[in-house]
């Protein structure tokens, strides 16, 4: 379902799946999920969006969730164009 | 400005017997409401009265309305799933549904009193046409 990828100061880490949530409502289906982190706590995701609830994804705050909550990240900035999401993300602790 | 009229996605724990709970969202979208009716008709053909599902019926409000609860069997802990619900003993789905209506009648209750007060507020503070 995911890796976990790292050479030290850069992390990655793939999903198939995953989803932006705003509250319990799921604003967005994501596929193909790859996060990477160098040396700041800032996440950068890419992700393909299966679907969305437009109004729900215009809202904040939005949480990025993985399958059976195994890792949570706040969305801090976020844009989808064409179906290709891009996102800046901070981990959960 | 007028009043946000958005549902936001707040959650409600409701307390059930043996400790047990039940996380259910504080109020439905209209999006949500539509589908308790919509998700019980099996048929429906133009000029034509729809036929219902029988089997889904009750079964769709706890479905739009539950998030997760706290319910676990022999293995541990059971996500909320339609399935789980439909395997359910029937004590502890009356107990569901009992606490789901009444979350939902206190909530539109809330609601009504909070359309009298701001109706009563601005009747009070609204100036007169004549002032």
């Amino acid at each position: 379902m995911g890796s976990l990828l790292s050479d030290g100061h850069h992390l990655i880490i793939r999903s198939v799946t995953g989803e932006l949530r705003w509250g319990y409502r799921r604003a967005a289906q994501l596929c193909d999920l790859t996060f990477e982190r160098y040396a700041s706590p800032t996440w950068t995701l890419t992700a393909k969006v299966t679907t969305q609830d437009e109004y729900a994804v215009s809202q904040r705050p939005l949480v990025c969730v993985l399958p059976d909550r195994r890792w949570q990240f706040d969305v801090l900035t976020l844009q989808i164009n064409d179906r290709l999401l891009t996102a800046s993300l901070r981990a959960q602790v | 400005m007028g009043r946000n009229r958005f549902v936001k996605p707040q959650l409600v724990r409701l307390p059930l017997s043996d400790g047990d709970w039940v996380d259910v969202k504080r109020q439905l979208n209209a999006g949500e409401t539509r589908a308790i009716f919509t998700d019980m008709i099996k048929e429906q053909h133009a000029g034509e009265v729809a036929t219902i599902d029988t089997t889904r019926v009750g079964i769709t409000k706890l479905l739009a309305y539950i998030v997760e609860w706290s319910f676990t069997d022999d293995n541990g802990p059971v996500a909320f799933s339609e399935a789980a619900l439909a395997n359910l003993d029937m004590e502890t789905f009356k107990e569901l549904t009992d606490a789901v209506d009444a979350h939902e009648a206190r909530v539109e209750q809330e609601q009504e009193q909070k359309k009298i007060s701001t109706a009563t507020t601005s009747s009070v503070t609204s100036p007169s046409v004549d002032s």
